[in-house]
């Protein structure tokens, strides 16, 4: 059986693993990157959403001012009640909730003051004054207001040219003929520094008069309708659907700083963590921007991610590792089943020696029991009758075992057993044969012998040395042997004959004294 | 008598002539039959909110004194503008050029063409426009939709797929965001000059050429709105402004007459 290298082995799995994990981490990659690009692609989605949402409403409101302008473009008298009625039908809907205030603001060069102080009383508004009050060459007092509400009607004579933000954005509205906005204000009607707001201005001009140029459009100033907003109002009334998990911050002009701050939709998240994303994007007005800082939370991650990357990763690595163990089965599994084959014939080979060694000898000396004897026994006879030679049986029985056994034990009698065991093994040459054949009986086959002599030799070694004392745990024991010998072919032409002639002589030996050896008759 | 018949035959043949030609200039007329809506948009010379005038405001007034027809005149974002010609909201705009998906939902006038150049910031170290994609901490600024000549285009394009690209709604804030160091460059067309010419944006940008062959820009057309036939007379129209300098001389009100001339013959 040819057995793979152990490199391969080795090697292969592993290969099949990285090859498996390396392919994942592709995918993982590629997923990921997909995912980031969808990611990506929503948020610029939501920027651009953003951003046209914003601008779709200031247009909205910049055409509520086109309306207006076209109201007094075709009167040459708007009355405070024109004024109402037109912006309460404008209004009527919860269209303009954003919508603080609407107004109209005439210009005034300085003889005409007077004049609009008490026109204005007359209407009606007894209170009616210019604020700040004082001298002036021009004023542009606020005229009309609508929804006139009290809040609103504290409005009311307020000389915008007094404030700069506010008449810088007007001459603005009044050279180029369209919207103009303010920066970053606090409505007339709300505490100081109260909610940031803003104003968006549209000029009207004396009807019939050119309005080309710029000369002609200073020239034929008639006044201002403008709206004013709360930007957290404005933004409330956006049209559609925000976008989950989007920070988005209004700043005044193209700085991202804390004093030009209009609108946080999130305060406070610049203590959580920092989103993925994050864009500027500039609304540009006339003379004017903002910047609309848009920032993804994790909210926005888990709104329009899912988790296939990790799905990927995971699996695949599940896989990967599957992979490198199933290559290895594949690889090793003829040489592990071999190995086992292999192990198992081992293990049977051994119990089979195991309990042939049990069925033929004696547990506690190890040395050939009867049957075994018996079998070495008959072989020996064929062997020396085929070729007319002598072999030699004995019969030791050991005197005095018992009463050593009844003193000491069953332990010290095994110990001496063993003992005179090996004593026994010494005098015994490689080939002869010493087995137990009872409690202290043991036989003993010489199968090559030339004469009764070599016997006798051999006997009287084994009689001598178990005739001097063994010391077994600490006690001196003596015991002695009687041997009966019998000779084949003199003393028995089979193995039964001749055990029976050499046992004899053993009995004989033990009845004439012990200690001694007796040839069979 | 043959003097009177022959008179009489003449005068037959002059008037059935004036009817002839009477009814082929009605037929190459557009049909004014509704209010159409041009828009435009603020860009340097092409148009100022501020002053209410420029190149556009020029070639929209003769478009439309020409054609007699009733056109709504409004000022939108860019953006915005591209949206409603795709949707059918709006009929007209001006100086647009063309890429694939626009030739899907809008026809094309051509009137002049320029060339695109990138205006970056002395101390961004920028020689060549590939110096500045290469530099990971530069930002261009850029108008929401706006495209512009192939290299102009991938520039943006691979700065926009880095997140590199801040966009804003009209020009303004550009320069005042290339001021601020907070983008190192933007894209400018021969309209932007002017800007150029202030002292603070003279003296801290430079600006490096595309190079690209100029691109056309002309009327834009909603396909949506305005079938095959109608935008044919349209740019007919557009044609005979062109053949009788009516444009050339539109831009020489803003431009050099050299600059005037390369960007209306071309």
């Amino acid at each position: 059986m040819t057995q793979p290298h152990k490199l391969t082995v080795l090697l292969l799995p592993l290969f099949a693993g990285l090859l498996s994990l390396a392919l994942t981490t592709w995918f993982w990659h590629h997923e990921q990157e997909t995912l980031d690009a969808n990611l990506r692609a929503n948020f610029d989605f939501s920027v651009r959403q953003t951003t046209s949402r914003i601008e779709q409403r200031l247009a909205t409101y910049e055409q509520m001012l086109r309306g207006a302008r076209g109201l007094f473009d075709a009167s040459s008298e708007v009355t405070d009640d024109d004024f109402h009625n037109y912006v309460n039908a404008l209004t009527s809907g919860g269209d303009f909730a954003g919508l603080q205030i609407m107004a109209f603001t005439r210009h005034l060069n300085g003889h005409q003051i007077a004049a609009h102080i008490a026109a204005r009383r007359a209407t009606g508004e007894d209170g009616y004054r210019i604020v700040p009050a004082g001298e002036r060459d021009t004023a542009a007092p606020i005229t009309y207001v609508a929804p006139a509400t009290p809040l609103n009607r504290k409005a009311l004579g307020q000389d915008l040219y007094a404030e700069p933000f506010r008449r810088e954005a007007m001459s603005q509205a009044r050279d180029s003929g369209t919207i103009a906005i303010t920066p970053k204000v606090t409505l007339l009607m709300d505490a100081a520094a109260s909610q940031p707001g803003f104003a968006m201005f549209m000029a009207i001009y004396d009807r019939g008069l050119p309005t080309d140029n710029v000369v002609h459009r200073q020239a034929g100033l008639r006044g201002w309708v403008h709206v004013a907003f709360r930007l957290q109002d404005l933004m409330a009334s956006l049209y559609g659907e925000g976008t989950p998990g989007i920070v988005l911050r209004i700043y005044d002009g193209v700085r991202t700083d804390q004093n030009g701050l209009m609108f946080d939709s999130h305060p406070g998240t610049d203590k959580r963590t920092e989103g993925r994303f994050e864009a500027l994007e500039y609304i540009s007005f006339p003379q004017h921007s903002w910047t609309l800082q848009i920032r993804s939370t994790p909210d926005f991650e888990r709104h329009y991610s899912h988790d296939s990357a990790r799905i990927i990763a995971v699996a695949g690595a599940g896989v990967s590792l599957l992979l490198a163990v199933l290559t290895w089965q594949l690889v090793t599994g003829r040489a592990r089943a071999f190995a086992h084959a292999q192990t198992m014939t081992r293990e049977l080979r051994e119990s089979e020696e195991r309990m042939r060694h049990m069925a033929q000898h004696d547990p506690l000396t190890h040395l050939p029991n009867r049957a075994l004897f018996s079998d070495r026994l008959q072989a020996a006879l064929a062997r020396a009758r085929r070729d007319s030679t002598r072999a030699g049986l004995m019969f030791v029985d050991l005197d005095h075992f018992k009463p050593v056994n009844d003193a000491y034990g069953h332990a010290i009698g095994d110990q001496l057993l063993v003992a005179a065991t090996k004593r026994m093994r010494d005098c015994l040459r490689e080939s002869d044969t010493l087995a137990r054949v009872g409690g202290d009986e043991f036989v003993v086959l010489l199968p090559h012998i030339d004469s009764h002599l070599d016997a006798r030799l051999v006997a009287e070694r084994i009689r001598a040395t178990l005739a001097c004392p063994f010391t077994i745990d600490g006690h001196v024991l003596r015991i002695s042997a009687s041997i009966g010998i019998g000779i084949f072919p003199e003393h028995g032409s089979d193995d039964v004959v001749l055990m029976k002639s050499a046992d004899d002589a053993m009995y004989r030996a033990k009845d004439i004294g012990r200690d001694r050896l007796i040839f069979a008759d | 008598m043959r003097t009177t018949r022959l008179l009489l035959r003449i005068l037959l043949a002059t008037t059935l002539v004036l009817v002839a030609s009477a009814r082929v200039q009605a037929e190459a007329l557009p049909d004014c039959s509704r209010p159409l809506s041009l828009a435009l948009h603020e860009h340097g010379l092409l148009y100022s909110r501020q002053t209410g005038a420029g190149i556009d405001k020029d070639f929209s007034d003769e478009l439309i004194r020409r054609s007699g027809c009733t056109v709504n005149v409004t000022v939108l974002p860019r953006a915005r503008i591209w949206q409603l010609i795709e949707s059918g909201g709006l009929d007209f705009s001006l100086s647009g050029i063309t890429n694939e998906s626009r030739e899907r939902f809008a026809a094309f006038a051509w009137y002049f063409s320029n060339k695109y150049y990138l205006l970056v910031r002395r101390d961004a170290d920028v020689q060549q426009v590939g110096d500045f994609a290469k530099n990971r901490d530069l930002r261009l600024g850029a108008i929401r939709s706006f495209r512009y000549s192939p290299a102009a285009n991938r520039l943006m394009d691979k700065l926009e797929a880095e997140q590199r690209v801040s966009f804003s709604s009209g020009l303004a804030p550009l320069y005042a965001i290339l001021l601020a160091n907070q983008v190192q460059g933007m894209i400018i067309e021969p309209f932007d000059y002017p800007a150029l010419e202030s002292s603070s944006i003279h003296a801290q940008t430079a600006i490096i050429e595309f190079n690209d062959p100029p691109v056309p820009h002309g009327l834009i057309m909603s396909k949506r709105t305005l079938p095959p036939r109608e935008q044919a007379k349209w740019r007919a129209l557009v044609d005979g402004m062109r053949a009788d300098g009516s444009i050339e001389r539109i831009f020489e009100k803003y431009f050099k007459p050299e600059l005037a001339r390369a960007m209306t013959r071309f």
